[in-house]
């Protein structure tokens, strides 16, 4: 198990000290509330949702770059939690991270033969070949070496994503998350960087977290999807299932939107998150709630051995107890 | 019947410091009163250059040759006071970012009501009344509370709808969409989609829609433009050309899209190579570096537009019969 | 370089020397570039080999030879105690150097670090600093100084003092403000998710990115340090006698000015063509920094 994330809690604090004077549940904005997953070797998990779904914060997490409340992330049987710096610098070394914005994520005083073996040097790897290291990474990725000496800013969009490939492949890592891989890129080059990050995986074998918005990409690239509302893991399943039958109604709607299912159009806006709805998150927006829906939250449901979902009630018949 | 738009050879350059940049290349279009056309591009297409043309928005250092006609009147042949005169009163816009569309400062019900000020005929309290309707029609509910509200304290697809309203309020003959969904999410951009089939009726003259969502103009489009590097490259009924595509841009593109690939696959179609540069001149065709059926001819000479059966046009030597 | 083939290359220089170079050639571009880092320059050539191109000793008192205008044996004349002007105006600028050094990089120092304690701290102790460094730059600074000067007695190390305590508050608001935009870039954040130390951080990526900002900031406060230091020196609380700054020049010059006008000039001269040299130099510098930092050359697409 590459990656397993245990109800994990993710809270910021809101307002100065005037906050601190409003009630307590106003202090923070819980934005992941109780998330859990797992990522077997070799395989990629699709986390899908909107904005203000919580997925950035959910792949951010995964690193320590969010203030967890609660909860455990375990990475290649390391576990961490909290903000204690120790398990943290060695997941890090085990995670490949690439951000959304890939020129914003490298460092603009530096070249790219620094940017992507810096990796080595912050874990003081020894003997390493700092010039050739470089050059093989970017050959991996398919930049020729006259690009070593580049400045970010001499990068387009396309060549600067290669680049964070190849920073986060610099020290052969288990896990590589992909924060919005695909996002600002035309569509005739989109699939430069999924057909890289497909080879890749096949070369080296690491799992990918991918987070995206783009239901169309995950369908294709995901063996697992994990489908987020308002903090919450909706619903979660081998990707051919879950695109073909959702079970839950947020899904179904998300999929009819850009998946290519059938349409139902969802009125409203998500709601505020402080405080945080009782009930079920999606109620009032959900074409089937019924009044339960607003005052209980739901339990998980298993429809199948690998998929569960997080509703009252689930589209599909959830198996009988028993038979998980 | 005289086109509501009438584009004639139109070739822009913008004169840059290392040279000129040739963004639009020719562009021969016309659009009727009351169709809905997509202009369908990815970046360095100029289908923005050519939104803005449209609206007289270019800015100083744009040549500009050929004929851009609005309801048989040269825009360009207009003066500034003219053309400034013209936006707001008869093109309106849309674009893709709505965050900072609105004027943070100011209410959500000022706003709506200056932007009727080319109504001369009708006061402040029939304005309010029209902007009051207008937010009620695009589907904001609790239209007066809205008025009152700024814009920071309105959700993206809220803005959006209240951008869309402010643009039919002053009852355009042309609206211009730029991008209108790409900064929203997929559920919001649902609603905005169904918002603007509904708005046809609302507009008393035609819509273009700019994007580089094939689907989004399958979705509303009754005819479709592609642009590449500049250039048309492909317009015709949007069934006909998102079904039976000619050009082989058009075709690559629309094989590109995840969405339209079946099962689940694992490569994905890409099309190799880049856009060429606008500063540097070329001969022949735009796409032929990158095309898989370019051929001689290609590389020398530019391409006629052919005609199809199916009512659509396409630049390319390989359909010339 | 052709090819991926690892054989030993030469190496390409560092990175910091490439900037370093590629920044001299955009501030010498222009003809104000030019001129202004041809007298910065000057002056620093000045400050450093004082003490051996002077003709003579600039403390050397020579009564027989007092008030003398320009002439070849003493370029610049003699003052009311028969010192050479040339050599005291050399020594001078050593001495204003060894102030405006002294003076920017203690308020370097101390801004720099509170800035990023301000940036990384807690709340509390941002907002005290804040405070602070907001009374201090509310007061005066020439009632300041002579208060000060009244409270610690004349003398350079007062001039000194009062420099860094009056300049410190806005190194502390560019450290600060920079610390707070760079804490949330994208590649801070990477860098932490690659498992750097709070402590590389700071150094390779905080650091180099707030230099641009903090460079253009010190090349304008010189400047004003040097008018400081002149003008107390003038009012007679800076350098004491027999030490000369171009302030203390003046001061001599101020009380001869009718026999011999020429003092006031050997010490007023080289004020202007510091002040005026390193005004435009900073901005020189600065024009230079901004489009960099963007990025000059058009992205590919």
């Amino acid at each position: 198990m590459v990656l397993e994330i245990e109800d994990l809690v993710v809270r910021y604090k809101t307002g100065g000290w005037a906050g601190a004077l409003r009630s307590k549940s106003q202090r923070h904005v819980e934005v992941l509330a109780g998330v859990g997953l797992e990522l077997n070797s070799g395989r990629t998990l699709g986390v899908v949702g909107e904005s203000g779904s919580g997925k950035t914060t959910l792949a951010r997490a995964v690193v320590g770059l969010a203030p967890i409340a609660a909860g455990v992330v375990r990475v290649d049987g390391m576990r961490a939690s909290g903000w204690g710096d120790g398990p943290w610098r060695f997941i890090r070394r085990k995670v490949g991270f690439m951000f959304q914005d890939p020129l914003a994520s490298l460092d603009p005083r530096m070249d790219v033969a620094t940017l992507v073996t810096e990796p080595f040097v912050i874990h003081r790897t020894q003997g390493i070949d700092r010039r050739r290291e470089a050059a093989r990474l970017l050959d991996l990725v398919g930049l020729p070496a006259r690009f070593l000496d580049r400045y970010p800013y001499q990068l387009s969009g396309g060549q600067a994503r290669r680049v964070s490939v190849a920073r986060a492949l610099a020290l052969k890592p288990k896990l590589v998350i992909a924060d919005e891989p695909t996002a600002g890129l035309d569509l005739s080059i989109q699939g430069d960087v999924l057909n890289l990050m497909t080879d890749l995986q096949a070369e080296l074998g690491m799992s990918y977290l991918l987070i995206t918005h783009n239901l169309t990409v995950a369908r294709h690239v995901a063996d697992e999807i994990a489908v987020m509302y308002l903090g919450r893991i909706v619903e979660t399943g081998p990707t051919d299932a879950v695109y073909r039958l959702p079970a839950h109604p947020y899904t179904r709607a998300l999929l009819g939107a850009r998946g290519g299912g059938e349409r139902v159009v969802l009125e409203g806006e998500p709601p505020s998150l402080s405080p945080r709805p009782h009930g079920c998150e999606f109620h009032a927006r959900c074409p089937i709630a019924k009044p339960r829906c607003q005052t209980e939250p739901p339990a998980e449901q298993v429809i199948a051995p690998r998929h569960r979902v997080l509703c009252h009630f689930p589209l599909i018949q959830p198996q009988a107890a028993g038979t998980a | 019947m005289t086109p509501l738009l009438d584009i004639a050879d139109l070739s822009i350059t913008y004169a840059a410091a290392s040279g000129p940049v040739r963004a639009l290349r020719n562009v021969s279009l016309t659009i009727a009163k009351g169709e809905v056309l997509g202009l369908v591009g990815e970046s360095g297409s100029g289908k923005s250059t050519l939104a803005s043309a449209m609206m007289a928005l270019l800015p100083a250092n744009a040549a500009v040759n050929g004929r851009l006609e609005f309801n048989g009147a040269d825009l360009f042949a207009l003066g500034p006071e003219a053309r400034r005169r013209l936006r707001g009163n008869g093109v309106a816009a849309i674009f893709q970012d709505p965050f900072t569309a609105l004027n943070p400062a100011t209410r959500i019900g000022v706003q709506l009501i200056e932007f009727q000020h080319h109504k001369t005929g009708i006061g402040h309290a029939e304005r309010s009344r029209r902007a009051v309707a207008m937010l009620g029609r695009v589907g904001i509910s609790d239209p007066e509370r809205r008025m009152r509200q700024y814009p920071f304290e309105l959700s993206g697809g809220i803005r959006q709808r209240v951008l869309i309203a402010a643009a039919l309020l002053t009852e355009p003959q042309l609206l211009i969409a730029d991008e209108p969904t790409t900064a929203l999410d997929a559920t919001t951009e649902m609603q905005v989609v169904a918002l603007l089939r509904a708005s046809r009726a609302l507009v008393d003259g035609a819509i273009v829609l700019v994007t580089h969502d094939m689907r989004l103009v399958a979705d509303l489009c009754d005819r479709v433009a592609v642009m590449y590097a500049g250039e048309l490259v492909e317009a015709g009924p949007t069934a006909e050309v998102v079904t039976r595509p000619r050009h082989p841009y058009t075709k690559a593109l629309l094989a590109c899209d995840p969405a339209r690939i079946a099962g689940p696959v694992r490569r994905f179609p890409t099309i190799p190579g880049q856009v060429p540069d606008p500063a540097i001149p070329r001969d022949g065709c735009a796409f032929a570096a990158r095309c898989t059926e370019a051929s001689g001819i290609c590389l020398t000479t530019p391409p006629p537009m052919v005609r199809g059966d199916g009512g659509d046009f396409a630049r390319c030597h390989r359909l010339v019969a | 370089m052709t090819g991926v083939s690892p054989a030993p290359e030469i190496r390409a220089a560092p990175a910091w020397l490439k900037r370093a170079a590629g920044l001299a050639r955009a501030v010498l571009a222009g003809t104000m570039g030019k001129v202004s880092a041809a007298s910065v320059g000057l002056m620093l050539i000045l400050a450093v080999s004082a003490g051996i191109i002077a003709p003579y000793d600039p403390i050397a008192i020579a009564p027989m030879d007092r008030l003398e205008g320009p002439s070849l044996s003493h370029p610049l004349g003699t003052d009311q105690l028969g010192r050479d002007l040339l050599s005291r105006v050399f020594e001078g600028t050593r001495t204003v150097m060894e102030v405006v050094v002294a003076g920017i990089g203690g308020a370097l120092a101390i801004g720099l670090t509170m800035g990023l304690v301000a940036g990384f701290g807690p709340r509390l102790l941002a907002s005290a600093l804040m405070l602070v460094s907001d009374v201090v730059m509310s007061l005066p600074m020439m009632l300041f100084a002579l208060a000060m000067t009244a409270m610690l007695g004349g003398g350079l190390e007062t001039v000194v003092f009062v420099v860094i305590a009056f300049m410190v508050p806005a190194y502390f608001r560019v450290a600060r403000g920079q610390t707070l935009t760079l804490k949330g870039a994208d590649y801070v954040a990477a860098a932490r998710a690659m498992g750097a130390s709070p402590l590389r951080i700071i150094t390779r990526h905080l650091l180099p990115n707030m230099a641009g900002p903090l460079l253009v900031l010190i090349a304008m406060d010189v400047p004003t340090v040097i008018g400081i230091e002149s003008g107390l020196s003038f009012l007679g609380q800076g350098a004491q006698p027999p030490t000369p700054t171009w302030g203390s020049i003046l001061r001599d010059g101020f009380a001869f000015i009718r026999q011999a006008p020429h003092i006031v000039l050997a010490g007023g001269l080289p004020i202007l063509i510091a002040t005026v040299g390193f005004t435009f130099f900073s901005e020189a510098l600065r024009d230079a920094l901004d489009p960099r930092l963007v990025g000059k050359k058009a992205r590919p697409k």
